[in-house]
Protein backbone atom coordinates (compact mmCIF):
# COMPACT_ATOMS: atom_id res chain seq x y z
CA UNK A 1 0.00 0.00 0.00
CA UNK A 2 2.62 2.45 1.01
CA UNK A 3 4.77 1.65 -2.29
CA UNK A 4 1.59 2.40 -4.30
CA UNK A 5 0.76 5.48 -2.08
CA UNK A 6 4.68 6.77 -2.97
CA UNK A 7 4.50 6.33 -6.63
CA UNK A 8 0.47 7.58 -7.16
CA UNK A 9 2.10 10.54 -4.83
CA UNK A 10 4.94 11.72 -6.91
CA UNK A 11 2.97 10.88 -10.36
CA UNK A 12 0.21 12.94 -9.24
CA UNK A 13 2.41 15.73 -7.90
CA UNK A 14 4.41 15.31 -11.65
CA UNK A 15 0.87 15.53 -13.55
CA UNK A 16 -0.52 18.67 -11.00
CA UNK A 17 2.39 20.40 -12.15
CA UNK A 18 1.87 20.29 -15.43
CA UNK A 19 -1.81 21.12 -15.63
CA UNK A 20 -2.24 23.43 -13.44
CA UNK A 21 0.94 26.22 -12.65
CA UNK A 22 0.08 27.12 -9.30
CA UNK A 23 0.94 23.28 -8.34
CA UNK A 24 4.24 24.07 -9.11
CA UNK A 25 4.51 25.91 -5.63
CA UNK A 26 3.43 22.83 -3.75
CA UNK A 27 5.53 20.12 -2.54
CA UNK A 28 2.96 16.85 -1.89
CA UNK A 29 5.81 14.21 -1.66
CA UNK A 30 7.26 16.94 0.78
CA UNK A 31 3.69 16.96 2.99
CA UNK A 32 3.58 13.25 2.79
CA UNK A 33 6.83 12.88 4.36
CA UNK A 34 6.09 15.46 7.39
CA UNK A 35 2.55 13.57 7.71
CA UNK A 36 4.46 9.99 7.86
CA UNK A 37 6.60 11.10 10.22
CA UNK A 38 4.29 12.74 12.51
CA UNK A 39 1.91 10.08 12.61
CA UNK A 40 3.63 7.06 13.00
CA UNK A 41 6.70 8.19 14.86
CA UNK A 42 8.81 5.30 13.52
CA UNK A 43 12.26 7.37 12.16
CA UNK A 44 14.27 4.17 10.63
CA UNK A 45 11.01 3.86 8.45
CA UNK A 46 10.42 7.32 8.16
CA UNK A 47 14.20 7.85 6.81
CA UNK A 48 13.20 4.51 4.03
CA UNK A 49 9.75 6.47 2.74
CA UNK A 50 11.88 9.72 2.37
CA UNK A 51 14.49 8.36 0.45
CA UNK A 52 12.13 6.37 -2.27
CA UNK A 53 9.98 9.47 -2.53
CA UNK A 54 12.84 11.37 -2.71
CA UNK A 55 14.62 9.31 -5.95
CA UNK A 56 11.26 9.08 -7.20
CA UNK A 57 10.77 12.67 -7.43
CA UNK A 58 15.14 13.00 -8.88
CA UNK A 59 14.17 10.44 -11.40
CA UNK A 60 11.21 11.95 -12.76
CA UNK A 61 12.36 15.55 -12.86
CA UNK A 62 15.97 14.92 -14.33
CA UNK A 63 17.56 16.31 -11.15
CA UNK A 64 20.82 14.59 -10.17
CA UNK A 65 19.81 11.23 -8.72
CA UNK A 66 19.95 11.91 -4.17
CA UNK A 67 19.36 15.47 -4.21
CA UNK A 68 15.36 15.01 -3.29
CA UNK A 69 16.42 11.84 -1.72
CA UNK A 70 18.81 13.31 0.86
CA UNK A 71 16.77 16.07 1.34
CA UNK A 72 13.57 14.32 1.59
CA UNK A 73 15.43 11.51 3.99
CA UNK A 74 16.56 14.04 6.46
CA UNK A 75 13.04 15.77 6.54
CA UNK A 76 11.40 12.46 7.00
CA UNK A 77 13.63 11.58 9.86
CA UNK A 78 13.30 15.32 11.65
CA UNK A 79 9.26 15.11 11.07
CA UNK A 80 9.38 11.45 13.30
CA UNK A 81 12.04 13.02 15.46
CA UNK A 82 9.97 15.93 16.05
CA UNK A 83 7.00 13.77 17.04
CA UNK A 84 9.00 11.80 19.75
CA UNK A 85 9.78 15.18 21.32
CA UNK A 86 6.96 17.10 21.22
CA UNK A 87 3.03 17.44 20.62
CA UNK A 88 2.40 17.62 16.74
CA UNK A 89 -1.24 17.27 17.15
CA UNK A 90 -1.87 20.95 16.94
CA UNK A 91 -2.76 22.66 14.18
CA UNK A 92 -0.18 25.65 15.07
CA UNK A 93 2.49 23.09 15.62
CA UNK A 94 2.32 21.57 12.21
CA UNK A 95 1.83 24.44 10.49
CA UNK A 96 5.36 25.83 12.07
CA UNK A 97 6.95 22.77 11.06
CA UNK A 98 5.54 22.32 7.55
CA UNK A 99 6.99 25.81 6.66
CA UNK A 100 10.36 25.05 7.98
CA UNK A 101 10.51 21.91 6.40
CA UNK A 102 9.36 23.20 3.40
CA UNK A 103 12.52 26.10 3.78
CA UNK A 104 14.96 23.43 5.19
CA UNK A 105 14.04 21.07 2.00
CA UNK A 106 14.87 24.04 -0.19
CA UNK A 107 17.75 25.05 1.21
CA UNK A 108 18.73 21.54 1.22
CA UNK A 109 18.11 21.37 -2.58
CA UNK A 110 19.64 24.05 -3.00
CA UNK A 111 22.99 23.70 -1.51
CA UNK A 112 23.43 20.22 -3.05
CA UNK A 113 22.63 21.39 -6.22
CA UNK A 114 25.10 24.34 -6.42
CA UNK A 115 27.79 21.24 -4.84
CA UNK A 116 26.71 19.24 -7.58
CA UNK A 117 26.90 22.34 -10.49
CA UNK A 118 23.26 21.46 -11.33
CA UNK A 119 22.17 25.30 -11.05
CA UNK A 120 18.84 24.52 -9.35
CA UNK A 121 19.78 26.82 -6.33
CA UNK A 122 18.17 29.38 -8.68
CA UNK A 123 14.86 29.42 -6.52
CA UNK A 124 14.09 32.70 -5.35
CA UNK A 125 13.57 33.32 -1.44
CA UNK A 126 10.33 34.56 -2.25
CA UNK A 127 8.98 31.70 -4.48
CA UNK A 128 10.28 29.27 -1.95
CA UNK A 129 8.62 31.81 0.87
CA UNK A 130 5.91 31.04 -0.95
CA UNK A 131 5.90 26.96 -1.07
CA UNK A 132 6.43 27.07 2.48
CA UNK A 133 2.80 29.00 2.51
CA UNK A 134 1.31 26.82 0.07
CA UNK A 135 2.80 23.59 1.73
CA UNK A 136 1.26 25.03 4.84
CA UNK A 137 -1.83 25.34 3.95
CA UNK A 138 -2.40 22.01 1.85
CA UNK A 139 -0.99 20.13 4.20
CA UNK A 140 -2.79 21.33 7.63
CA UNK A 141 -6.17 20.89 5.39
CA UNK A 142 -4.74 17.10 4.51
CA UNK A 143 -3.44 16.37 7.95
CA UNK A 144 -6.99 17.34 9.53
CA UNK A 145 -9.13 15.18 6.33
CA UNK A 146 -6.72 12.60 7.29
CA UNK A 147 -7.03 12.90 11.34
CA UNK A 148 -10.87 12.97 10.78
CA UNK A 149 -10.97 9.52 8.72
CA UNK A 150 -8.62 8.05 11.58
CA UNK A 151 -10.48 9.01 14.41
CA UNK A 152 -13.56 8.15 12.14
CA UNK A 153 -12.71 4.71 11.82
CA UNK B 1 12.48 2.23 23.80
CA UNK B 2 12.44 5.49 22.39
CA UNK B 3 15.98 5.79 22.79
CA UNK B 4 16.31 2.74 21.40
CA UNK B 5 14.07 3.66 18.27
CA UNK B 6 16.19 7.22 18.33
CA UNK B 7 19.25 5.18 18.02
CA UNK B 8 17.86 2.63 14.98
CA UNK B 9 17.33 6.25 13.13
CA UNK B 10 20.25 7.94 13.51
CA UNK B 11 21.75 4.95 12.31
CA UNK B 12 19.00 4.30 9.07
CA UNK B 13 19.73 8.21 8.66
CA UNK B 14 23.16 7.66 8.13
CA UNK B 15 22.95 4.62 6.01
CA UNK B 16 20.43 6.90 3.30
CA UNK B 17 22.60 9.83 3.78
CA UNK B 18 25.87 8.26 2.85
CA UNK B 19 23.55 5.96 -0.03
CA UNK B 20 22.47 9.82 -1.28
CA UNK B 21 25.81 11.38 -1.25
CA UNK B 22 27.23 8.10 -3.14
CA UNK B 23 24.85 8.54 -5.91
CA UNK B 24 25.42 12.06 -5.98
CA UNK B 25 29.52 11.30 -5.78
CA UNK B 26 28.65 8.73 -9.06
CA UNK B 27 27.01 11.50 -11.19
CA UNK B 28 29.75 14.31 -10.93
CA UNK B 29 30.70 15.60 -14.17
CA UNK B 30 28.10 13.01 -15.47
CA UNK B 31 24.64 15.13 -14.98
CA UNK B 32 22.24 14.13 -17.33
CA UNK B 33 23.35 10.31 -17.97
CA UNK B 34 21.12 8.12 -18.13
CA UNK B 35 22.07 5.22 -15.43
CA UNK B 36 20.25 1.88 -15.08
CA UNK B 37 19.23 2.90 -12.16
CA UNK B 38 17.69 7.02 -13.35
CA UNK B 39 15.93 4.61 -16.39
CA UNK B 40 14.79 2.20 -13.62
CA UNK B 41 12.62 4.35 -11.82
CA UNK B 42 11.58 6.54 -15.08
CA UNK B 43 10.22 3.24 -16.71
CA UNK B 44 8.32 2.25 -13.33
CA UNK B 45 6.85 5.52 -12.86
CA UNK B 46 5.83 6.87 -16.66
CA UNK B 47 2.92 4.04 -16.87
CA UNK B 48 1.46 4.88 -13.82
CA UNK B 49 1.73 9.14 -14.84
CA UNK B 50 0.27 8.12 -18.31
CA UNK B 51 -2.72 6.24 -16.63
CA UNK B 52 -3.05 9.35 -14.30
CA UNK B 53 -2.61 11.44 -17.30
CA UNK B 54 -4.99 9.65 -19.30
CA UNK B 55 -7.95 10.09 -16.40
CA UNK B 56 -7.20 13.82 -16.51
CA UNK B 57 -7.92 13.82 -19.99
CA UNK B 58 -11.14 11.40 -19.67
CA UNK B 59 -12.44 14.49 -17.35
CA UNK B 60 -11.74 17.08 -19.63
CA UNK B 61 -13.14 15.24 -23.07
CA UNK B 62 -16.58 15.24 -20.62
CA UNK B 63 -15.63 18.91 -19.91
CA UNK B 64 -14.78 19.40 -23.46
CA UNK B 65 -17.39 17.62 -25.26
CA UNK B 66 -20.62 18.22 -23.19
CA UNK B 67 -20.21 21.09 -21.15
CA UNK B 68 -18.06 23.38 -22.82
CA UNK B 69 -20.58 23.09 -26.01
CA UNK B 70 -23.24 25.25 -24.44
CA UNK B 71 -23.36 28.06 -26.63
CA UNK B 72 -21.61 26.76 -29.52
CA UNK B 73 -24.02 27.04 -32.41
CA UNK B 74 -23.52 30.63 -33.44
CA UNK B 75 -19.68 29.91 -33.02
CA UNK B 76 -20.40 27.02 -35.13
CA UNK B 77 -22.25 29.25 -38.60
CA UNK B 78 -19.26 31.41 -38.35
CA UNK B 79 -16.23 29.12 -38.72
CA UNK B 80 -18.87 27.87 -41.32
CA UNK B 81 -18.10 31.38 -43.23
CA UNK B 82 -14.35 31.38 -42.49
CA UNK B 83 -13.98 27.72 -43.47
CA UNK B 84 -15.61 28.51 -46.43
CA UNK B 85 -12.98 31.61 -47.19
CA UNK B 86 -9.76 29.03 -46.06
CA UNK B 87 -10.81 26.64 -48.45
CA UNK B 88 -10.48 28.94 -50.88
CA UNK B 89 -6.98 30.09 -49.95
CA UNK B 90 -5.94 26.21 -49.12
CA UNK B 91 -6.34 25.87 -53.19
CA UNK B 92 -4.14 28.58 -53.82
CA UNK B 93 -1.32 27.48 -51.87
CA UNK B 94 -1.51 24.12 -52.72
CA UNK B 95 -0.21 24.74 -55.79
CA UNK B 96 2.53 26.89 -53.78
CA UNK B 97 3.50 23.75 -51.82
CA UNK B 98 3.93 21.66 -54.57
CA UNK B 99 6.65 23.83 -56.43
CA UNK B 100 8.25 23.88 -52.97
CA UNK B 101 8.69 20.43 -52.71
CA UNK B 102 9.71 20.16 -56.36
CA UNK B 103 12.17 22.46 -55.30
CA UNK B 104 13.28 20.64 -52.19
CA UNK B 105 13.86 17.76 -53.90
CA UNK B 106 16.54 19.90 -56.25
CA UNK B 107 18.23 20.76 -53.65
CA UNK B 108 18.62 17.39 -52.14
CA UNK B 109 16.86 18.13 -48.96
CA UNK B 110 14.78 15.60 -46.37
CA UNK B 111 11.24 15.98 -46.29
CA UNK B 112 11.07 18.73 -43.05
CA UNK B 113 13.98 20.03 -43.92
CA UNK B 114 15.36 19.64 -40.20
CA UNK B 115 15.46 15.87 -40.29
CA UNK B 116 13.84 12.94 -38.81
CA UNK B 117 11.21 13.51 -36.23
CA UNK B 118 9.05 11.85 -33.66
CA UNK B 119 6.09 13.49 -32.21
CA UNK B 120 5.77 12.73 -28.51
CA UNK B 121 3.41 13.63 -25.91
CA UNK B 122 3.95 15.72 -22.69
CA UNK B 123 2.53 13.97 -19.61
CA UNK B 124 4.53 15.42 -17.22
CA UNK B 125 6.56 18.11 -15.38
CA UNK B 126 9.17 18.30 -12.93
CA UNK B 127 7.54 17.11 -9.48
CA UNK B 128 10.33 19.05 -7.37
CA UNK B 129 9.68 22.23 -8.86
CA UNK B 130 13.26 23.16 -8.56
CA UNK B 131 13.92 22.29 -12.81
CA UNK B 132 12.11 23.33 -15.90
CA UNK B 133 11.68 20.15 -17.32
CA UNK B 134 9.33 17.78 -18.68
CA UNK B 135 8.25 14.66 -19.32
CA UNK B 136 7.30 12.55 -22.97
CA UNK B 137 5.99 9.96 -23.52
CA UNK B 138 8.54 8.38 -25.91
CA UNK B 139 11.72 7.09 -25.32
CA UNK B 140 15.26 4.91 -26.66
CA UNK B 141 11.93 2.75 -28.46
CA UNK B 142 10.96 5.62 -30.53
CA UNK B 143 14.68 6.72 -31.69
CA UNK B 144 14.90 9.42 -28.80
CA UNK B 145 18.04 9.54 -27.61
CA UNK B 146 20.07 11.46 -25.21
CA UNK B 147 21.00 15.39 -26.11
CA UNK B 148 18.05 14.92 -28.87
CA UNK B 149 16.37 18.16 -29.85
CA UNK B 150 12.65 18.89 -29.10
CA UNK B 151 11.21 21.51 -30.69
CA UNK B 152 6.95 22.46 -31.92
CA UNK B 153 6.23 24.18 -35.36
CA UNK B 154 6.85 27.63 -33.04
CA UNK B 155 10.80 27.26 -32.66
CA UNK B 156 13.15 24.70 -29.95
CA UNK B 157 11.66 23.54 -26.56
CA UNK B 158 14.89 21.95 -25.34
CA UNK B 159 16.78 18.69 -25.45
CA UNK B 160 16.82 15.56 -23.91
CA UNK B 161 18.45 15.07 -20.85
CA UNK B 162 17.07 11.58 -19.79
CA UNK B 163 15.82 8.38 -21.83
CA UNK B 164 13.93 5.51 -20.53
CA UNK B 165 12.63 3.19 -22.91
CA UNK B 166 9.04 4.46 -23.61
CA UNK B 167 9.81 7.81 -21.95
CA UNK B 168 12.08 10.77 -21.68
CA UNK B 169 12.76 13.90 -19.69
CA UNK B 170 13.38 17.12 -21.52
CA UNK B 171 15.32 20.32 -20.17
CA UNK B 172 13.39 23.15 -21.33
CA UNK B 173 15.35 25.99 -22.72
CA UNK B 174 14.79 28.07 -19.66
CA UNK B 175 15.96 25.59 -17.31
CA UNK B 176 18.99 27.29 -15.38
CA UNK B 177 21.15 24.55 -17.00
CA UNK B 178 19.94 25.14 -20.21
CA UNK B 179 22.88 27.05 -22.83
CA UNK B 180 21.83 27.04 -26.41
CA UNK B 181 24.29 28.25 -29.11
CA UNK B 182 21.99 30.84 -31.35
CA UNK B 183 22.54 34.09 -33.68
CA UNK B 184 20.29 37.20 -34.52
CA UNK B 185 18.84 36.50 -37.27
CA UNK B 186 20.09 40.04 -38.59
CA UNK B 187 22.94 40.76 -37.80
CA UNK B 188 24.46 37.26 -37.74
CA UNK B 189 25.75 37.48 -34.58
CA UNK B 190 26.31 34.53 -32.35
CA UNK B 191 25.20 34.58 -29.23
CA UNK B 192 24.89 31.56 -26.43
CA UNK B 193 21.17 32.02 -24.43
CA UNK B 194 21.15 30.43 -20.69
CA UNK B 195 17.58 29.77 -19.06
CA UNK B 196 17.19 32.28 -16.38
CA UNK B 197 14.91 29.55 -14.45
CA UNK B 198 11.83 31.94 -14.86
CA UNK B 199 10.20 32.58 -18.51
CA UNK B 200 13.16 34.31 -20.15
CA UNK B 201 16.53 33.34 -21.71
CA UNK B 202 19.38 35.19 -20.65
CA UNK B 203 22.29 36.83 -22.91
CA UNK B 204 25.53 34.96 -21.57
CA UNK B 205 27.97 35.32 -24.01
CA UNK B 206 28.36 37.29 -27.27
CA UNK B 207 30.70 38.61 -29.42
CA UNK B 208 29.89 41.75 -29.95
CA UNK B 209 26.25 43.19 -28.19
CA UNK B 210 26.36 46.43 -30.15
CA UNK B 211 23.41 45.42 -32.53
CA UNK B 212 20.64 44.17 -30.70
CA UNK B 213 17.39 45.69 -30.16
CA UNK B 214 14.49 44.78 -28.69
CA UNK B 215 12.15 43.08 -30.95
CA UNK B 216 15.07 40.93 -32.60
CA UNK B 217 14.48 37.58 -34.04
CA UNK B 218 17.25 35.23 -32.63
CA UNK B 219 17.47 31.92 -34.05
CA UNK B 220 19.56 28.68 -33.44
CA UNK B 221 23.41 28.72 -34.64
CA UNK B 222 23.79 24.74 -34.69
CA UNK B 223 27.43 25.78 -33.17
CA UNK B 224 26.51 23.45 -29.78
CA UNK B 225 26.12 19.99 -31.77
CA UNK B 226 22.40 19.52 -30.36
CA UNK B 227 19.94 22.12 -32.38
CA UNK B 228 20.22 22.46 -35.89
CA UNK B 229 21.03 25.60 -37.03
CA UNK B 230 18.39 28.20 -38.12
CA UNK B 231 15.76 26.85 -35.69
CA UNK B 232 13.38 29.74 -33.97
CA UNK B 233 14.60 30.56 -30.75
CA UNK B 234 13.29 33.41 -28.98
CA UNK B 235 12.69 37.17 -29.45
CA UNK B 236 14.94 39.83 -27.86
CA UNK B 237 12.39 41.30 -24.96
CA UNK B 238 14.87 44.11 -23.28
CA UNK B 239 18.65 45.20 -23.50
CA UNK B 240 19.90 47.12 -20.64
CA UNK B 241 21.27 50.56 -20.73
CA UNK B 242 24.62 51.84 -22.89
CA UNK B 243 27.69 52.05 -21.78
CA UNK B 244 27.54 49.80 -18.92
CA UNK B 245 30.22 46.97 -18.75
CA UNK B 246 27.81 43.55 -18.69
CA UNK B 247 24.15 44.31 -20.36
CA UNK B 248 21.58 42.42 -19.12
CA UNK B 249 19.46 40.96 -21.91
CA UNK B 250 16.37 39.07 -21.91
CA UNK B 251 14.85 37.26 -24.82
CA UNK B 252 11.24 35.45 -24.55
CA UNK B 253 11.18 32.05 -26.09
CA UNK B 254 9.15 31.77 -29.41
CA UNK B 255 7.45 29.15 -27.92
CA UNK B 256 5.04 29.20 -24.92
CA UNK B 257 6.68 26.41 -22.73
CA UNK B 258 3.75 26.48 -20.04
CA UNK B 259 1.56 25.65 -22.14
CA UNK B 260 3.78 22.24 -24.71
CA UNK B 261 0.70 19.21 -25.29
CA UNK B 262 3.31 17.82 -28.04
CA UNK B 263 6.66 18.28 -29.44
CA UNK B 264 8.94 16.91 -32.36
CA UNK B 265 12.18 15.14 -31.09
CA UNK B 266 14.80 14.92 -33.80
CA UNK B 267 16.20 11.35 -33.89
CA UNK B 268 18.37 11.94 -36.71
CA UNK B 269 19.15 15.78 -37.86
CA UNK B 270 19.45 16.45 -41.63
CA UNK B 271 23.41 16.55 -42.43
CA UNK B 272 23.23 19.99 -43.37
CA UNK B 273 20.01 22.30 -43.22
CA UNK B 274 20.06 25.38 -44.67
CA UNK B 275 17.93 28.22 -42.80
CA UNK B 276 15.09 28.97 -43.64
CA UNK B 277 14.95 32.68 -45.61
CA UNK B 278 11.73 34.32 -44.44
CA UNK B 279 9.15 32.53 -42.04
CA UNK B 280 10.80 31.52 -39.15
CA UNK B 281 8.79 28.26 -38.94
CA UNK B 282 9.54 24.26 -38.92
CA UNK B 283 6.76 22.12 -39.80
CA UNK B 284 6.32 18.86 -38.18
CA UNK B 285 7.77 15.58 -40.68
CA UNK B 286 3.90 14.35 -41.30
CA UNK B 287 3.05 17.94 -42.82
CA UNK B 288 4.29 19.50 -45.92
CA UNK B 289 6.12 22.49 -45.12
CA UNK B 290 5.44 25.97 -46.56
CA UNK B 291 7.94 26.81 -49.31
CA UNK B 292 9.60 29.67 -47.60
CA UNK B 293 10.52 27.23 -44.84
CA UNK B 294 11.80 24.81 -47.11
CA UNK B 295 13.84 26.79 -48.99
CA UNK B 296 17.77 28.07 -48.54
CA UNK B 297 18.30 31.66 -47.85
CA UNK B 298 20.81 31.72 -51.17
Amino acid sequence: MSVLTIVVIVVVQGILAYRFKVFRYFDLPLIYCVYYGFTLNRPVASVFIGSVLGLLQDSLSGAALGTNGFSKAVICFAAASTSLKFNVDQAITRAFALFLFTLADGLLVTMLGLTMGTGVGGARLTDLALSGVFNTLLGLIMFGLRDRIRYAS
Amino acid sequence: MVAKAKRSGWIALGSALVFHLGLLALQTNRIGSTGFMRAWLLEALVPGEKLVDSGFQGVAGVWDGYIALIGVRDQNQELQARNNLLQMQIQQQEEAIREAGRLRGFLGLSESGVGKMVTARVIGRDPSRWLQTVTIDKGEMSGVRMNASVITPDGVVGRVISAGRTSAVVQLITDTQSEVAAMLRESRVHALFKGNGGRDLELDYIDDDGGIAAGDEVITSGLDQIHPKGLPLATIKSVGPQGELFKLVLARPRVDLSRLEEVLVLTAPAADRPEPAEVPTVAPAATPNTPSAALPSQ
